[in-house]
C-alpha cells in the first residue's frame, strides 16, 4: 500500500437527464399558472419520462456510456452498487440487482439500495468514501447511482413545473479524476419532520412551508457544524464554488443568501455578486432537467464542472446536501486539473439538448406513466410505443421496460 | 398576540417589506397569512428564517405549518423567546 495521504472521491460521472422534456413556459401555459411566478423558479424545463421508463431505466441509463468506456480492468474492479432512491419499485428486492445485472457488473460484488429522501446519495457517498479510504480493498471501484421519478402532477401547482426524473451515477475510487473529497471535513445536522414524503408507491406529502424552512435552517446549521470540525474556515472565502441540493434555483437562491448573511458581513448586493459567481455556474443543468431528487446536488456539480473554464487549475468546491425527514450534509472536496476533461468527455449538455420537446398535449399523455411504473403489479406487458421511441442516430442504446412477470421486471435494449 | 411587546411583529413587517418593497408594514395585520399579502413560499420561508436570526430565536422547526396566520407566527416566535 501506498503511504501518501489517502486520497478518494469521484473518478467519473454521467447524468441520464430524460429523453424527453417540456418547457417551463410552455407547461404553465397549459396549467394556467402565473408566469411571473414561473419567472422566480428560475427554471427553463424539466425532464419528463417515457411510457418505458422507470427508476431501474433511468439508473442503467446513467451509467451506461460511462461504464462503457471504462478499461474492462477497471470496470471489473467495481465491488459495491449502491442505489439511492426514493422511487423503489419493491420492498425488499433491490433496484441496485436489476442495475448490477443490465449493466453486466462483476458478479463479486455488494448490492444495496439505500433511502433517506434527497439526501441519500450524500449518505452513501461518504459511507463508500469511508470503506475505499479504509484500505479493505486497494483499488476497488463503487458505483453509486442516483434515481428517481418524479410524481408530481397539477396538484403540486407550481412544483410541478421543477420536478424531474432522471438518474446521476458516480464512479467512487482512490483515482478522484473529477472530485477529491476531503476527508474528515463535514458538517451534519438532521432531526425528524414530516416536510416531505411518499407515504406509497404513487403518493406524495408536502408541506412546502415546513420543508423550506427546514432546508434553510439545515443549511446554516450543517455548515456551522462543518466550521467547528474544520479549523480556518470562512464560507466567503474558503470555497471557489458552491452547489446545492437543487429542488429549483430559487430555493437555493435563499440558502445562500441566508446562509450568507449568518456567516458573512457581505451586504445584499455584495451577496447577490457571490450568488452569481459561486453558484449561477452549478443551476445550469438542473434548471434543464428540474429536480433530480438525490442526483440534484450531483447535476448541479456536473453542471458547474462543465462550466469550468478551460484553464481552470484546482478549486474548492462546497456541497450542500438535504434531504427530507430530514437528514443535511456540507461537504467539501477539490476539483483537480482533470476535472473539466473527464466530465465533458460524457458531453451531458449536448445530450441534453437533444431531447425531444414536448408540447402540453404530449406531456399530459405521458404523465400518467411516470406515476404507473412504480406500481406493485404482478403481471404487465408493456406497450412498446414506438412513436416514443428516441430516434436512433447519434445515442448510445437505451433500456427499456418491456413488462412484468411475476414481479419480476424485465427490460430490453432499444 | 397577549405578552408581547411587539418586537416580533415588527420584525416580520421589516423582513417581509425588505422582500416585498410594495407592501406597506400596515398591511401585515395578525389576521392574514402571509400567502395573502403575496409571499410566496420561498418569501415565506426567508422571512421565518431571517426573524429567527435577527432576534435569536431558535423556533423548532418542526413547530411551523403552512399557511400560518401573521398571529401565530408570532405566538410561536413568543413561546421560545
Amino acid at each position: 500500500m501506498s503511504s501518501g495521504p489517502v486520497t478518494v472521491g469521484v473518478e467519473a460521472l454521467d447524468v441520464y437527464g430524460g429523453s424527453a422534456w417540456i418547457s417551463a413556459d410552455d407547461l404553465a401555459e397549459g396549467r394556467g399558472l402565473d408566469r411571473a411566478r414561473v419567472k422566480n423558479l428560475m427554471l427553463s424545463g424539466r425532464s419528463v419520462a417515457l411510457p418505458f421508463e422507470d427508476p431501474v431505466t433511468h439508473a442503467v441509463n446513467a451509467a451506461k456510456g460511462l461504464l462503457d468506456d471504462l478499461d474492462p480492468a477497471v470496470r471489473d474492479r467495481i465491488e459495491v452498487v449502491l442505489v439511492a432512491t426514493e422511487s423503489g419499485v419493491d420492498y425488499s428486492k433491490s433496484i441496485a440487482s436489476y442495475v448490477h445485472r443490465h449493466l453486466e457488473l462483476p458478479e463479486r460484488c455488494r448490492l444495496l439500495e439505500v433511502k433517506q429522501a434527497c439526501y441519500a446519495a450524500t449518505a452513501a457517498l461518504q459511507l463508500a468514501a469511508g470503506y475505499l479510504a479504509s484500505g479493505a480493498s486497494p483499488g476497488a471501484r463503487v458505483l453509486l447511482i442516483a434515481t428517481d421519478v418524479g410524481l408530481a402532477d397539477e396538484r403540486a401547482e407550481y412544483a410541478e413545473l421543477a420536478t424531474g426524473s432522471g438518474a446521476v451515477a458516480l464512479l467512487l475510487s482512490e483515482r478522484p479524476d473529477v472530485l477529491a473529497l476531503d476527508l474528515g471535513a463535514f458538517g451534519l445536522h438532521s432531526f425528524e419532520t414530516m416536510d416531505t414524503a411518499r407515504p406509497g408507491p404513487d403518493t406524495e406529502f408536502a408541506d412546502a412551508d415546513l420543508s423550506l424552512v427546514a432546508y434553510l435552517e439545515c443549511t446554516v446549521r450543517s455548515f456551522a457544524d462543518y466550521s467547528r470540525r474544520v479549523a480556518d474556515v470562512r464560507l466567503d472565502e474558503t470555497f471557489d464554488h458552491l452547489v446545492f441540493h437543487t429542488p429549483f434555483a430559487g430555493m437555493v437562491r435563499a440558502a445562500h443568501r441566508r446562509a450568507m448573511r449568518e456567516f458573512t458581513g457581505l451586504d445584499p448586493a455584495a451577496t447577490a455578486a457571490d450568488f452569481t459567481r459561486r453558484v449561477e455556474p452549478g443551476l445550469r443543468y438542473p434548471a434543464q432537467v428540474g429536480n433530480l431528487f438525490s442526483g440534484s446536488l450531483y447535476l448541479a456539480l456536473a453542471g458547474l464542472v462543465d462550466e469550468l473554464p478551460a484553464t481552470a487549475r484546482e478549486s474548492r468546491v462546497g456541497l450542500f446536501s438535504y434531504g427530507s425527514g430530514c437528514s443535511s450534509e456540507f461537504l467539501s472536496g477539490t476539483l483537480g486539473e482533470t476535472a473539466r476533461d473527464t466530465v465533458a468527455a460524457r458531453k451531458i449538455g449536448p445530450r441534453l439538448a437533444a431531447r425531444r420537446r414536448l408540447g402540453f398535449a404530449e406531456y399530459r399523455e405521458l404523465l400518467p406513466y411516470g406515476q404507473a411504473c412504480l406500481l406493485p403489479r404482478r403481471h404487465l406487458t408493456l406497450d412498446p410505443h414506438p412513436e416514443w421511441r428516441p430516434a436512433a442516430g447519434g445515442r448510445g442504446p437505451l433500456l427499456a421496460l418491456r413488462g412484468i412477470d411475476d414481479y419480476h421486471r424485465r427490460y430490453d435494449w432499444i | 398576540m397577549d405578552h408581547t411587546d411587539g418586537v416580533v411583529l415588527a420584525a416580520i413587517r421589516a423582513h417581509a417589506t425588505a422582500i416585498l418593497p410594495d407592501l406597506a408594514p400596515a398591511d401585515i395585520v395578525p389576521e392574514r397569512t402571509l400567502a395573502e399579502l403575496g409571499l410566496n413560499s420561498v418569501d415565506r420561508s426567508e422571512v421565518v428564517t431571517n426573524v429567527m436570526d435577527d432576534l435569536d430565536v431558535l423556533v423548532p422547526i418542526t413547530e411551523f405549518r403552512q399557511a400560518m396566520p401573521v398571529a401565530e407566527l408570532v405566538v410561536l416566535f413568543e413561546r421560545y423567546r
